[in-house]
């Protein structure tokens, strides 16, 4: 019980139970939740943990789970997380994202690329459903954000306890 | 010091798995099976739990709303109101049941019914049934409902099974005028409605025209009901005009479906 407990604290397992408990979610009772791309959601809500030693892995669970969810061919997705990564970690001397400010660039930055890409394997025309596509993403943007300060907020209660 | 060889070694076979894929269309990979097998039952079991949550939920509203109505016949109404419920189920499940067997002979090919267990209507359109490689479901087997064409199998697992509705952007039917014979490619606009593209420009098409499956490109069995004409788009220019049908389907309310077995396959 207690190594079991222990597995699902693992960073990686748990982001993965996380996926794949929105992805079943999201294909049953909260059926209005398959519009919103739980991937590069809890990517950005973690990108704080993307260092040298853990971006493969998170890229290549973040990856394979769109996969898996577009239907598309394994790895494109993967590619697309790996290049984020990329720009997370040789931008953050620069860009700082521990700044409110700087966060909500690289989010919008982050969350409209994905759209686009995702859109793009699945055969979507980018400028007949740019609306479409501008809508999505404005969703996973305030979803994003919504969590991102909730997550803050509990943070901040938890210093102020200590 | 970054290390680029590790990058470069993984995006080199991430490449390649790409390659593979693009190159074989039927290899899929263990993953897409491993998560599938995993996922899609526990998708069942979710839908399953929370109905049951619902059913509980609903009842206890009954309950209330009784007790508050007549306190003296709380227990008859209790009784006949689960009565009622249950009757009332089994009459539309009944009607339900009725309906697919009138569907079932309508169609002269060999169907397998199946349940839908989740749905999702993100960029994927698709929805997930309770039939798998253990019923004989294969990938591109086409999927029919009640008041017409569904879409097509594509992912299958041992015993479930993922079908992408023709609400898709990539469906690409062939589908045909049922009253002036002429054919068209039928797809999903991304926006939730489909239209028929490729639609001769000097055909009388009209507004409640119905549109059917036309059986060329061997996928769709012939005659399958997709829906009625809602608008037609001409441009000044071009040789084709665009059609917009209102699908007679409403895939995301969907309890029962066919899966459609291609004897000549």
């Amino acid at each position: 019980m207690f190594s079991l407990l222990k597995i699902i604290q693992n960073r990686y397992v748990s982001v993965i139970l996380i996926l794949i408990l929105c992805y079943v979610l999201s294909h049953t009772t909260f059926h209005f939740l398959s519009n919103v791309n739980f991937s590069i959601i809890i990517y950005m809500l973690i990108i704080s943990k993307i260092s040298e030693e853990t971006y493969l892995p998170y890229s290549i669970i973040f990856g394979l789970y769109s996969d898996y969810s577009a239907g598309s061919y394994i790895g494109l997705n993967v590619l697309f997380f790996l290049f984020m990564s990329l720009i997370k970690m040789f931008t953050e001397y620069k860009f700082d994202l521990k700044t409110s400010f700087s966060l909500i660039i690289f989010s919008i930055f982050a969350i409209l690329s994905y759209n686009i890409f995702f859109s793009i394997i699945l055969g979507y025309n980018i400028i007949l459903s740019s609306i479409y596509i501008l809508k999505i993403s404005i969703i996973d943007f305030i979803i994003y954000l919504i969590i991102y300060y909730l997550m803050e907020f509990r943070s901040a209660f938890r210093s102020i306890k200590r | 010091m970054f290390k680029w060889k590790r990058l470069f070694l993984v995006i080199i076979i991430i490449l390649l798995i790409i390659i593979v894929q693009a190159r074989n269309i039927n290899v899929e990979g263990p993953f897409r099976g491993l998560l599938g097998n995993i996922v899609n039952p526990a998708i069942f079991l979710t839908n399953k739990v929370f109905s049951g949550i619902g059913n509980i939920w609903n009842s206890y509203i009954n309950l209330v709303n009784v007790q508050k109505e007549n306190e003296e016949y709380k227990k008859l109404i209790d009784n006949l109101t689960l009565e009622n419920t249950l009757l009332s189920e089994k009459l539309s499940q009944s009607e339900r049941l009725q309906t697919l067997l009138r569907l079932y002979r309508t169609y002269d090919f060999k169907q397998m019914p199946a349940n839908v267990i989740g749905v999702s209507d993100g960029y994927v359109k698709n929805i997930v049934i309770d039939a798998g490689t253990i019923d004989g479901v294969e990938k591109n087997d086409p999927v029919i409902g009640f008041q017409g064409l569904v879409g097509r199998v594509s992912n299958t697992y041992a015993t479930t099974s993922e079908v992408d509705v023709i609400l898709n952007i990539s469906s690409n039917v062939s589908v045909m005028n049922s009253r002036t014979r002429v054919s068209g490619i039928m797809r999903g606009d991304g926006k939730g409605r489909l239209y028929v593209d490729y639609y001769d420009r000097l055909d009388d098409v009209r507004v409640g025209d119905v549109f059917v499956t036309s059986g060329l490109g061997m996928l769709y069995p012939k005659g399958i009901r997709i829906g009625k004409v809602s608008e037609i788009v001409r441009d000044n220019t071009g040789l084709f005009q665009k059609v917009f049908i209102e699908q007679s389907e409403d895939f995301y309310k969907l309890e029962h479906v066919f899966v459609v077995k291609n004897n000549s396959k």
